[in-house]
C-alpha cells in the first residue's frame, strides 16, 4: 500500500505547528483572560493554615532555592510568605543551595519590602546568610554550625555576631519553624532528613508540581506539615491572601494550555488507533 | 609511592574510613562525642570541596572552547567559543568592578542571565506538548494505566476542569494518597537499599569503577 | 547517655541486617556459591542499541543525567551510572560504533574521560578516542539547546539516558525520538519516572541502575551483592505486614520503631 493516508500526515505534522499551538493559547489568555471558577486544594489551604499558624516574633530559617526557571511559578508563594511573616515580626533568616539565588535574593526583598507595613532592616528582620555549596554534606555542616560553615559572616562579610537577629541561633535545632523554597531540584526529602527530623523542626516546603508526587509521602507521614505546590499553589497563596497578582494569572494560561494537552493526547491516540487499522505502521 | 597508590588504594581507604566512622557517630553518641568534631570540621571543609566544582566546571569550559578555537574544530561553530570567552570576561569585569552582588552584576543577572535560563526552561512546554501529541500512547495495559492516571493528575491541578468538575479532585486526591505513596515507598526503599548496597561495595574497595 | 541514639535503634538493625546479608551473599561468592540473579534484559537492550548504531554508521548518545557529585542525593546513581559507561563505551570501542557523551558534571568529567579512555585502550582502538569530541562537558542550561540541536543536525541511531533527570527527561527525550533514535532512560530519582517510561523504548527504573552496574563489571561476587539487597526487601515488606496486623489490633508499632 503505497502512500501516506490522512491520519498518518496528521500524526507527522510538524512539531512546529503545535508548538505554535500552544504559543497562541497561552498568549491570548494572558491578554485576554476570562472569568472561571478557582476552587482551592488542600495543599493550598495546608499551606496557607501552616503559615499562619507561625507564633508572632519567631526566627524562622529560610532556604532560598529558587532558580530563574522557576521564578514565574515560586516567586509569588516565596514573596507572600515572605510578606506574612513579617507582618506578624517574625525574623528570617536566609540561606541558599543554589547559585543563582544570589541574584534573586535582592529582587525578592525589595519585592517584599514595598509590599510591608513596614521597613524590614537588615540584620533585626532578616539576615542573608549566603550560599552553601555542598547541597546535602553542605546542608549538614551549615546546620550543624552555622557560624562554622559560613565563617562567622554573613553574605557581605559582616560578622553575624553583630546582627541581634543572629542571638542564640546557630544551627537547624534553633528554628522552630522552617521553610525550604526547593525549586525543582527535588532537594525536599533531604532537608527533611537533615533538618526537619533531627532538629525537630516544623518543615514546609516551596516547590515544582513535578516534585509533589515524591513529597506526598512525607505529608501523609506529617514529616513535611505543608507544600505551597508550584504555580497552582502560588495563585491559591496569592487568592487566600488577597493578594491576586502574576500566579493567578498565570494559572488560567496554564489551564487552557492543559486543556491543550489533553486534546492533543486524545487526538494523536485517536489517529494513531485509526491509522493502524486501516494498515498502517 | 606507585600510581596506584595514590589513584587507587589511598582514596578508597579514605572513603572506607570516612564511611564507617560517619555511619557509627550517626547510632552512636559516645563515638560521636570522640569523633564528632573532626568529622564536623570535615563536613565544613566539604562544602569549600563542593564550591570547587564550579571553579572545575570553568575550568573545563575554558579549556574546551579554548582547544576549539585553536583547532577550529566543528566550523563554524568554533566561532561560538569566542562568544564564550567574551561573555566570561564581560561578567567576571563587572563582578570585579561593581562586586558580586553590585548593580552591574546585577543588571547582567536580570537582563541575560535570567531571561535566558527562564526561556530555556519554558521550551518544556513546547517539547512536552509535542510528545503528548506522538509519543504518549495507549499501547497497552500499562502505558494506559499510566496515561490515563496522568492525565487525571493533570486535570486535577487545573482550576479549568476542578471548576465545573469538582468530582476530578477527590479522584486525583485518592491517587496522590494511595496507590502513588505505596507505589514511591516501594521505589524509595528500593534505591536506599541499592545506594546501602552500593556505598559498601564501594567502602569493601569492590567498585573500582568510582575512581574512574 | 544511652549506648545508641534514641530513635535509631531500629534502624541501626535494620542496617546491620542488611548490610550482614550483602557480606554474607559476597563471601559465598568468593567461596564459589554464587547466588542465582536474574539476567536484566536492558543488558540486552544495550547490545541492540550498539548493533543499531553500527549498523545505521551513526552515532551512540551516552547521556549521563544532571547533578553534581558533592550533592548525596545523587551521587549513588552517578557512581552507578560510571559502571554502565564504562562497558557501553567498550563495546562501542569494539564493535567499531562512535560513541558520544555529553556531561553536566564537572567533577564527574574527568572520571568519565579517564573510563572511557581506558575502555578504548582495554578494545585496543586508543586513537579512535578524541578527547575533544568523545565527552564533552556542559553546564546546565547548556545542555538542553545542544541536546536539541545536535539530536537534529547529528541524528544519533542510539542514546541511552541514565542518571538524574529533572525536567529536561520530556526534552531529551522527545527530542532523540524526533530524530528516530532508539533510546535507553533510567533514573533513581523519582520525578520523571513517568516520562522516562513513556518516552524511551527502554527503561531502567531505581534501582535497576544499581542492579545493572553490578550486572555489567562482569565480577559474579558483585551481582551476588544484589541478592543482599533483595534481604532489605523481604525485611521490609515482613515488617510492613506485622506492622499493619499489630496496628490494628490496637498496638503503638509505630512507636516501637522510633525506640
Amino acid at each position: 500500500m503505497s502512500g501516506k493516508t490522512i491520519w498518518r500526515r496528521a500524526l507527522d505534522l510538524d512539531h512546529r505547528i503545535i508548538a505554535t499551538g500552544i504559543f497562541l493559547i497561552i498568549t491570548y489568555m494572558i491578554l485576554s483572560p476570562i472569568e472561571i471558577p478557582f476552587p482551592v486544594s488542600s495543599y493550598g489551604q495546608q499551606y496557607y493554615d501552616f503559615v499562619t499558624e507561625v507564633p508572632a516574633g519567631t526566627t524562622v530559617g529560610f532556604m532560598m532555592g529558587d532558580t530563574v526557571a522557576t521564578k514565574p511559578q515560586l516567586k509569588p508563594s516565596t514573596t507572600i510568605t515572605m510578606w506574612m511573616l513579617y507582618e506578624k515580626n517574625c525574623k528570617i533568616v536566609y540561606w541558599y543551595d543554589k547559585v543563582e539565588a544570589v541574584g534573586l535574593m535582592n529582587e525578592y526583598i525589595a519585592v517584599v519590602d514595598e509590599m510591608s507595613s513596614r521597613e524590614l532592616v537588615y540584620g533585626v528582620d532578616y539576615i542573608d546568610l549566603g550560599f552553601i555549596a555542598g547541597t546535602e554534606t553542605g546542608a549538614v555542616a551549615f546546620l550543624e554550625n552555622i557560624r562554622g560553615v559560613t565563617g562567622g559572616v554573613d553574605v557581605n562579610g559582616d560578622p553575624i555576631d553583630s546582627f541581634p537577629i543572629m542571638e542564640g541561633v546557630n544551627g537547624g535545632g534553633d528554628f522552630a519553624y522552617g521553610i525550604a523554597n526547593c525549586g525543582c531540584e527535588c532537594t525536599e526529602p533531604m532537608y527533611i532528613r537533615q533538618w526537619g527530623m533531627p532538629y525537630g523542626t516544623e518543615l514546609a516546603t516551596i516547590n515544582c508540581a513535578m516534585d509533589l508526587p515524591a513529597i506526598t509521602l512525607y505529608l501523609a507521614t506529617g514529616q513535611l506539615r505543608a507544600t505551597a505546590n508550584g504555580l497552582l499553589g502560588s495563585a491559591e497563596f496569592e487568592y487566600l491572601t488577597g493578594r491576586l497578582g502574576l500566579a493567578f494569572g498565570q494559572i488560567l494560561a496554564v489551564s487552557f494550555a492543559g486543556l491543550y494537552f489533553v486534546i492533543l493526547v486524545v487526538l494523536g491516540n485517536v489517529f494513531y488507533f485509526i491509522d493502524r487499522s486501516q494498515g498502517g505502521n | 609511592m606507585s600510581d596506584e597508590m595514590y589513584k587507587s588504594t589511598i582514596p578508597f581507604w579514605i572513603i572506607t574510613i570516612l564511611g564507617a566512622l560517619t555511619i557509627v557517630e550517626y547510632f552512636f553518641p559516645f563515638i560521636g562525642n570522640i569523633v564528632g568534631g573532626p568529622l564536623e570540621m570535615l563536613r565544613t571543609y566539604s562544602t569549600i570541596l563542593a564550591g570547587a566544582a564550579y571553579g572545575i566546571g570553568t575550568a573545563l569550559l575554558v579549556a574546551n572552547h579554548g582547544r576549539r578555537i585553536v583547532r577550529r574544530t566543528m566550523a563554524p561553530h568554533w566561532a561560538f567559543s569566542i562568544v564564550f570567552f567574551v561573555s566570561i570576561i564581560v561578567t567576571v569585569g563587572v563582578m570585579l568592578i561593581g562586586g558580586q552582588t553590585g548593580p552591574q552584576a546585577q543588571w547582567v543577572f536580570d537582563y541575560i542571565l535570567a531571561p535566558s535560563g527562564q526561556c530555556l526552561y519554558s521550551t518544556t512546554a513546547f517539547f512536552i506538548s509535542t510528545a503528548g501529541y506522538r509519543i504518549f500512547r495507549f499501547r497497552n495495559l500499562d502505558a494506559t494505566v499510566l496515561l490515563c492516571s496522568g492525565l487525571l493528575i493533570l486535570v486535577s491541578v487545573l482550576p479549568l476542569f476542578t471548576g465545573p468538575f469538582p468530582f476530578f479532585v477527590p479522584m486525583a486526591m485518592w491517587l496522590n494518597n494511595v496507590p502513588v505513596v505505596a507505589g514511591y515507598r516501594a521505589f524509595v526503599m528500593g534505591t536506599s537499599f541499592g545506594s546501602i548496597g552500593l556505598g559498601l561495595r564501594i567502602m569493601l574497595q569492590k567498585h573500582p569503577e568510582a575512581l574512574g | 547517655m544511652s549506648l545508641i541514639t534514641s530513635g535509631r535503634v531500629v534502624g541501626l538493625g535494620v542496617l546491620a541486617v542488611i548490610c550482614g546479608a550483602i557480606y554474607y551473599y559476597m563471601y559465598q561468592a568468593q567461596q564459589g556459591n554464587l547466588a542465582n540473579i536474574r539476567r536484566l534484559p536492558q543488558v540486552d537492550a544495550i547490545d541492540e542499541l550498539i548493533a543499531r548504531c553500527v549498523e545505521m554508521n551513526r552515532e551512540l548518545w551516552f547521556i549521563p543525567g544532571g547533578g553534581v557529585m558533592t550533592n548525596a542525593f545523587v551521587l549513588p546513581g552517578i557512581l552507578s551510572v560510571f559502571g554502565i559507561l564504562s562497558y557501553v563505551t567498550q563495546r562501542c570501542a569494539e564493535f567499531g560504533a562512535k560513541i558520544h557523551c555529553p556531561t553536566r558534571n564537572p567533577i564527574g568529567y574527568n572520571i568519565q574521560y579517564e573510563i572511557m579512555r581506558e575502555a578504548y585502550e582495554a578494545a585496543g582502538k586508543p586513537e579512535e578516542f578524541d578527547p575533544l569530541e568523545t565527552i564533552v562537558y556542559f553546564p546546565g542550561g547548556a545542555m538542553r539547546p545542544y541536546i536539541v540541536q545536535g539530536a537534529h543536525s547529528r541524528k544519533p541511531a542510539a542514546a541511552i539516558l541514565l542518571g538524574a533527570y529533572y525536567h529536561q527527561t520530556i526534552i531529551f527525550c522527545e527530542a532523540l525520538q524526533r530524530c528516530g533514535a532508539m533510546t535507553l532512560g533510567g533514573t533513581d530519582t523519582t520525578h520523571n519516572i513517568p516520562f522516562m517510561v513513556a518516552a524511551n523504548n527502554y527503561s531502567l527504573i531505581g534501582e535497576e541502575m544499581y542492579a545493572m552496574s553490578a550486572y555489567l563489571s562482569k565480577d559474579p561476587v558483585l551481582g551476588s551483592t544484589l541478592a543482599g539487597q533483595d534481604i532489605g526487601k523481604y525485611l521490609a515488606i515482613a515488617i510492613t505486614i506485622l506492622g499493619v496486623l499489630l496496628s490494628a489490633a490496637g498496638m503503638p508499632f509505630a512507636d516501637w520503631l522510633v525506640i
